[in-house]
């Protein structure tokens, strides 16, 4: 927790930077909002701390190192008379996880690609903010290295998300960066997870799989995604720092799971002018 | 101000439907992972209905009588025997707790029994290693009165088709097939499945399995059948002697479950040592293990299998075929007519 406190502290204090860096130059005509004909790539890799509750296996919640690998892409839609963007995001989480008593350890996995349109407004030239909807299809494992019959619990949704960002553009070192906030909750969707006391077994070699796909909302499915990214010039290239909480929760079945991640990321970003033939 | 009143409305109910899942655990304490064993078992064991009826079990009873046990003052060495000696209660041979240092079970389902069963008579039987076969935890081969003997000593490795079939291909010519499971302790319910469906011609329901729905004792999803379909290979037609004993148990006590009853095959030996609840995993606030009956199955009738199941033909081992070298079991499944 110490560590993961400077580390906050750190990347406060790298903002703080920033902002007095912005405030020292004179931005150019341009800013880094979307642009016709531009698609925006981003690739974070990082690294963080996860805390996973998953009660068809352990009622325990087990507490670890996460990984996680994220991409990015945005563009304007080709329609929308340049107020509605597209947005694609894919991003693997993989965390190793010890018990709190440090008998019991567990891998996590969760694969989670999201495609949807946001509507973009801009209040001012340096700020943008976007609104939408995004569908999200997701999949994962968890797997106890104690279990017997019950060694693994798998899950797959699908589901209709909300979708928010906000972005603010600003000079930096004669340059442009940008800081952005984007956040990703699902409304209603469908998963598969087995029930309480089911064995897979049951489900996968008698095939008994019934009442094991359930309708997700926020009642069940409290589930959230928060990514904090600045994008700053290096070099000529585009340094992307940020921060991601990842809480994936649900009730179903009689489970209970919970996947909370907070990951710090540092990856590139580029801008590709695609030419259509 | 409505407005207002309305939104704020609005978001303390999305702020609420958005709060965190947690799951209540005991404390880490000696009466903590006590009571969270006891509920464990209570929300979670699924035959205190059936272990009620036949011997009288109450749990509530149970948690009366040994929890005034268990002190703050007692080392882990003594918990655990308090939490075994609970466990026993159960009359389980799923039942176990696992601590680093010992794991608690209950064995009295075959230690007060006859084992009827002798290693060393089963390798005279065999012969030497280069006398019989072996394939997925089997051994076989061809007894001079043109028996084959089948040895299934566990279902903890998966049985392919390739091995069942040269299984079949080999013992082919044989007049009658003995499948010893005796002091098999079970494992892969699948491989239980696959033996098995080498001995039927048409699907087979094969008994009936269901998990609990909830912390009740009564709270039982509904029964779905165990349909075991024919093995797509060659299939044993002739008549099969299956040899039990009181430590055939679990998946093993589910092939002779699949079997029994079919018009070729007779089970030979003790009644099984039952063992008719899948069993699941789960912890302790403390990190201790324990494992539990979770999902039971009955047979075709209905009937719970988890008190064994009774042969077709009892026969036990005798001490002077013993001496003889001669292993009673198999000898009479040689000499049915």
């Amino acid at each position: 927790m110490r560590s993961l406190r400077h580390l906050l502290l750190a990347a406060l204090g790298t903002c703080c930077c920033l902002l007095q860096a912005a405030g020292q130059t004179v931005p150019a005509d341009t800013t880094t909002h979307l642009r016709r004909g531009v698609t925006e790539r981003t690739c974070l890799w990082g690294a963080g701390w996860a805390n996973v509750l998953d009660t068809y296996l352990t009622p325990l919640a087990y507490k670890g190192t996460n990984f996680a690998m994220l991409h990015r892409t945005e563009r304007l839609a080709r329609w929308g008379q340049g107020k509605v963007s597209v947005l694609g995001r894919y991003q693997l989480h993989l965390a190793y996880l010890t018990a709190p008593t440090d008998d019991g350890k567990e891998w996590d996995a969760e694969l989670s690609a999201a495609g949807g349109w946001l509507y973009n407004f801009h209040p001012s030239r340096r700020w943008r903010l976007a609104c939408g909807g995004v569908l999200e299809g997701s999949g994962g494992f968890t797997y106890n290295v104690r279990g017997g019959n019950n060694p693994a619990q798998g899950r797959l949704g699908a589901a209709l998300c909300a979708a928010a960002l906000a972005e603010w553009s600003f000079a930096m070192l004669r340059s442009d960066a940008l800081l952005r906030l984007e956040a990703l909750a699902p409304v209603a969707g469908v998963m598969f997870a087995p029930q309480y006391g089911q064995s897979y077994y049951e489900i996968f070699s008698l095939g008994h799989s019934g009442g094991c796909v359930h309708f997700t909302h926020p009642g069940n499915c409290p589930t959230a995604s928060l990514l904090a990214q600045a994008e700053l010039p290096l070099w000529g290239a585009r340094l992307s720092l940020g921060y991601q909480a990842d809480v994936r929760q649900h009730t179903l079945g009689g489970l209970k799971r919970h996947a909370w991640r907070h990951t710090l990321l540092i990856g590139y970003v580029r801008r590709l002018n695609l030419l259509r033939r | 101000m409505k407005t207002h009143f309305s939104l704020i409305l609005c978001l303390l109910l999305a702020l609420s439907a958005a709060s965190c899942v947690t799951e209540d655990v005991e404390r880490n304490t000696r009466a903590g992972n006590f009571d969270a064993l006891w509920r464990t078992l209570d929300e979670r064991y699924c035959f205190f209905v059936e272990k009620g009826e036949a011997y009288g079990l109450d749990w509530n009873e149970v948690y009366a009588r040994y929890r005034p046990a268990v002190t703050e003052q007692m080392n882990a060495y003594q918990l655990f025997d308090v939490m075994g000696s609970m466990l026993a209660e159960l009359r389980d041979g799923h039942v176990n707790l696992y601590a680093p240092h010992d794991v608690a079970r209950y064995g009295a389902w075959f230690d007060d029994f006859p084992a009827n069963f002798n290693d060393s008579l089963a390798r005279r039987y065999l012969g030497r290693t280069d006398d019989y076969r072996t394939t997925a935890g089997m051994q076989y081969r061809v007894l001079d009165d043109h028996t084959g003997y089948l040895r299934v000593s566990t279902f903890e490795y998966p049985i392919g088709d390739g091995n069942l079939h040269e299984v079949m291909a080999y013992l082919g010519t044989c007049q009658r097939l003995i499948v010893d499971v005796r002091s098999n302790g079970g494992g892969l319910l699948t491989a239980a499945e696959k033996l098995a469906s080498a001995f039927i011609n048409e699907p087979l329901t094969g008994g009936y399995m269901c998990h609990k729905t909830g912390p009740a004792h009564t709270a039982f999803s509904q029964r779905e059948p165990i349909c075991i379909e024919p093995f797509v290979g060659l299939r044993w037609q002739k008549p099969v002697y299956v040899l039990t004993n009181r430590r055939t148990y679990s998946a093993a006590n589910s092939f002779v479950m699949f079997l029994k009853g079919l018009p070729h095959v007779t089970v030979v030996g003790d009644r099984t040592g039952g063992g008719a609840g899948m069993p699941l995993h789960y912890e302790l606030p403390n990190g201790w293990s324990v494992r539990f009956s979770a999902c039971p199955m009955f047979d075709r009738e209905g009937r719970l299998t988890e008190m064994g199941i009774d042969p077709d033909l009892h026969v036990d081992l005798s001490e002077a075929d013993v001496a003889r070298g001669i292993d009673t079991l198999i000898e009479a499944a040689r000499h049915q007519p």
